[in-house]
């Protein structure tokens, strides 16, 4: 019998049946309309009834085209306009996440104490809102003429460092110290430490973190003695549910041979024409991100010489961002200025009510398993 | 790829039935976009059954975990809905790929050749020269389209295909080299030659001989037998007008008769009748959608090149420099176009000596119809009979030996 259950009859390809299906009535009704019109009649009156039928058929095609895309394209134009303050307004917040670094190197090494911070993990929480951080010293003008001037620097980042991991202490000083870290010291951590000579809190002791590891691992050696028991269980239980492997739909080696063993001769061709085995590591993102901001430029973007085409672009697609952006500082600083003198506070990004509250949950965690390891060292609960 | 490019060519099994009287090309346009998305929807639905039904696959899935294998029938079905949608383009495609550098060496042939019949036209338009194969100045328009076979001009030489080597080097790659399918307009060209329009009809690469060899004398020779044809055919077409006048004159009142063509695509019409017709909101929406067009065609081209730079093998290709980006990348592709014009040319070259004289279906050959009975046929009939007629009207030989 026929499964009737509408959820389960839906495929991927349901709603463009529907959406073609309603552009055939869209189209009719548009036509309709139009040659309902006393304007169009008029037109009929004094010119050839074929070209005004030429007309009709024209004008309901682009309404149709108008109507789809219009909203969008409006919407884009907006988003378009923003983009570049969006962007600067981004490179404040960098102003502020290294000065709260440095902040966080000296409160580790314990020179210095802030209300509010308990945790080396309450810096990351003032990641997320780096703007209304009560602690760090207001933007000045000579600090956005020092991004500006990172900006025009040959060292700038080609890649957006995006907003998270300015304050991941372990991975930056690891990648200070050593040349094989996992990831790359910043760029614009190195070009403010050149400038200010802020490179000597990287050299600071980490007293704080070294203590809260302390105090986790005796907690944690001592919890897993306590619950030994329910830890095998837990892990007979795992060893118990479904052990057989995944099928991935992503692998192309599996994909090729799939297809060779149960398809036909066609299918393998086809499959191998529409780069159906090529994996998501042969996709060139860096050239697709170029190729959007180019797109997008609302002005000549000139491409020097280069020995390589695809570079060549991406250099040029970079220098054309950090010129619209260092365009936008001063209305994003203006912008800034204006919030702070007003004491509207910065909105906060991605707001995720549910996340924020793991977080305070997870900070209530971390800080009851310091004080456990601290009596378990025979020390006060209270200080940490 | 861009499978953009392909989408639209969806198989022709799946377009629906002619139209009819009364439908017009929209309606069954998008009639026919409806069953295609109804063919990818059962297509789709066919693929999971198969692969959830029959033996050879429900046997080997059994191995796996049963929630992935679920996601694998979905992922794969709609996988396979594209491949076989864009598939059969794709093939086309590819085919094409392979036989272009083959192309472009016989326009470069082709090039070559015409400029040899360009400068022969000349000579003979002033009366300097006689050539077999050639009567009347359209006879030049003929040979234009079989230049490859053409018998009044020496075939092409290994000194010529280096000069033209020379020319790909050395000019510009900001346009195609073969952007050019009028070789033989002789009027236009010479308007453009004197700069008495914006220089449109002056081919790059006659005007690099022209520097190179001095040939733009042949330029400067006067239109001896142009002149004459032009005079006999006013006479037959003076003398049609008197023999005719009746019936012309008729002509001419039912067409004043006649309701006028609405050229809705000029003067801001479309634009105009919005404003009058249409909502405020509306309009602002036609305004950005017209924005976004407008881009699109600028950016359309360099696209496209963008795409075929992609998908060249290899990396470290220099870039063309330019003052944009757009200009860049389409002079990037076009040099890259010559260097595999220019390694591929020993075998095409072969191939075109295989086949000399011949009228042969040559790697990019187009066929026009319009001449497909030979040069004495169609316009080139009418055109003599025209001439032939003016010359007995002015009491000469009904010939064309003038």
């Amino acid at each position: 019998m026929e499964d009737k259950d509408p959820v389960n009859n839906e495929t991927p390809f349901s709603k463009d049946v529907e959406k073609a299906r309603l552009k055939e009535k869209m189209y009719a009704e548009i036509v309709e309309e139009l040659n309902a019109s006393s304007r169009i009649q008029e037109l009929k009156s004094k010119y050839t009834i074929s070209s005004v039928d030429d007309f009709i058929s024209s004008y309901a095609s682009e309404k149709m085209r108008v109507l789809e895309w219009g909203p969008k394209h409006v919407k884009w134009h907006e988003e378009e306009e923003l983009a570049w303050l969006e962007k600067a307004a981004d490179c404040l917040q960098e102003i502020q996440q290294k000065k709260l670094f440095d902040i966080q190197c000296m409160w580790r090494a314990d020179k210095l104490d802030l209300e509010g911070i308990e945790l080396c993990d309450d810096f990351t929480f003032w990641e997320r809102d780096v703007l209304n951080c009560p602690f760090i010293p207001l933007i000045t003008p000579d600090e956005v003429d020092l991004y500006i001037s990172y900006l025009q620097s040959n060292n700038c980042e080609d890649q957006e460092w995006g907003t998270t991991n300015w304050q991941n202490y372990d991975d930056i000083k690891d990648a200070y110290a050593n040349d094989d870290a996992d990831i790359n010291f910043p760029e614009w951590y190195d070009f403010y430490n050149g400038r200010k000579g802020t490179g000597v809190y990287m050299l600071y002791p980490d007293i704080r973190g070294d203590k809260e590891d302390f105090y986790t691992r005796l907690y944690q050696r001592d919890y897993n003695r306590k619950h030994r028991a329910d830890i095998k269980e837990q892990n007979s239980v795992s060893e118990n549910v479904e052990k057989r492997p995944l099928l991935f739909s992503y692998d192309s080696d599996h994909l090729r041979w799939f297809i060779s063993t149960f398809e036909d001769k066609e299918t393998l061709e086809f499959a191998e024409l529409v780069n159906g085995f090529r994996s998501l590591d042969d996709y060139d993102m860096e050239l697709d991100n170029d190729k959007s901001l180019l797109w997008d430029a609302t002005e000549d973007v000139p491409v020097l010489p280069w020995h390589d085409w695809r570079e060549a672009l991406h250099r040029s697609a970079n220098l054309y961002k950090r010129s619209k952006i260092i365009e936008a500082m001063p209305l994003a600083y203006q912008s800034y200025k204006m919030r702070i003198s007003t004491g509207i506070p910065f909105e906060l990004e991605s707001h995720n009510k549910s996340f924020m509250e793991l977080m305070a949950f997870l900070r209530v965690e971390q800080k009851n398993k310091i004080k456990q390891g601290r009596i378990l060292n025979g020390e006060l609960p209270d200080e940490i | 790829m861009q499978l953009c490019y392909f989408y639209q060519n969806y198989p022709l099994t799946n377009r629906t039935p002619a139209m009819t009287d009364k439908e017009d090309f929209n309606t069954k346009y998008l009639r026919d976009r409806t069953t295609h998305e109804q063919w990818k929807e059962e297509f789709y639905r066919k693929t999971v059954q198969e692969l959830q039904t029959e033996e050879r696959f429900v046997n080997y899935f059994k191995q796996f975990e049963p929630k992935s294998v679920e996601t694998f029938i979905k992922n794969y079905a709609s996988r396979k809905v594209i491949w076989y949608d864009v598939g059969e383009s794709m093939r086309k495609y590819r085919k094409s790929k392979k036989t272009q550098w083959q192309e472009n060496c016989f326009k470069a042939l082709i090039h070559i050749q015409q400029k040899k019949l360009f400068d022969a036209q000349c000579l003979w338009r002033a009366g300097k020269a006689k050539f077999e194969g050639i009567d009347i100045c359209y006879d030049f328009k003929y040979w234009d389209n079989h230049i490859i076979a053409c018998p009044v001009i020496p075939p092409v030489s290994q000194e010529e295909i280096d000069f033209f080597f020379r020319y790909l080097r050395e000019t510009s790659f900001e346009g195609p080299f073969d952007n050019r399918i009028l070789f033989q307009e002789h009027d236009e060209i010479l308007k453009s030659y004197r700069m008495l329009d914006d220089g449109w009809a002056y081919i790059p690469w006659y005007r690099f001989c022209d520097e190179e060899l001095g040939t733009y004398s042949y330029l400067e020779l006067p239109d001896v037998m142009g002149e004459k044809e032009e005079f006999y055919m006013q006479l037959h077409r003076d003398d049609y007008q008197k023999k005719n006048r009746k019936e012309i004159d008729e002509r001419n009142a039912a067409y004043l008769e006649q309701l006028p063509y609405l050229s809705y695509y000029e003067d801001n019409f479309v634009e105009n009748f919005i404003k009058e017709n249409e909502s405020p909101a509306y309009y602002r929406l036609y305004v950005e959608h017209k924005r976004f067009i407008q881009k699109s065609d600028r950016l359309d081209t360099p696209q496209y090149h963008l795409g075929l730079l992609q998908e060249i093998p290899g990396n470290f290709m220099p870039v063309e420099p330019a003052d944009d980006w757009t200009i860049a990348v389409s002079a990037t592709y076009e040099r890259y176009r010559r260097e595999c014009l220019m390694e591929e040319m020993p075998r095409a070259y072969k191939l075109y000596l295989k086949h000399l004289g011949e009228d042969w279906n040559y790697p990019g050959k187009i066929t026009y119809i319009s001449d497909a009975e030979g040069r004495l046929a169609g316009l080139g009939k009418l055109f003599r009979d025209m001439i032939i007629n003016g010359r007995v009207l002015n009491n000469e030989p009904a010939d064309l030996n003038y």
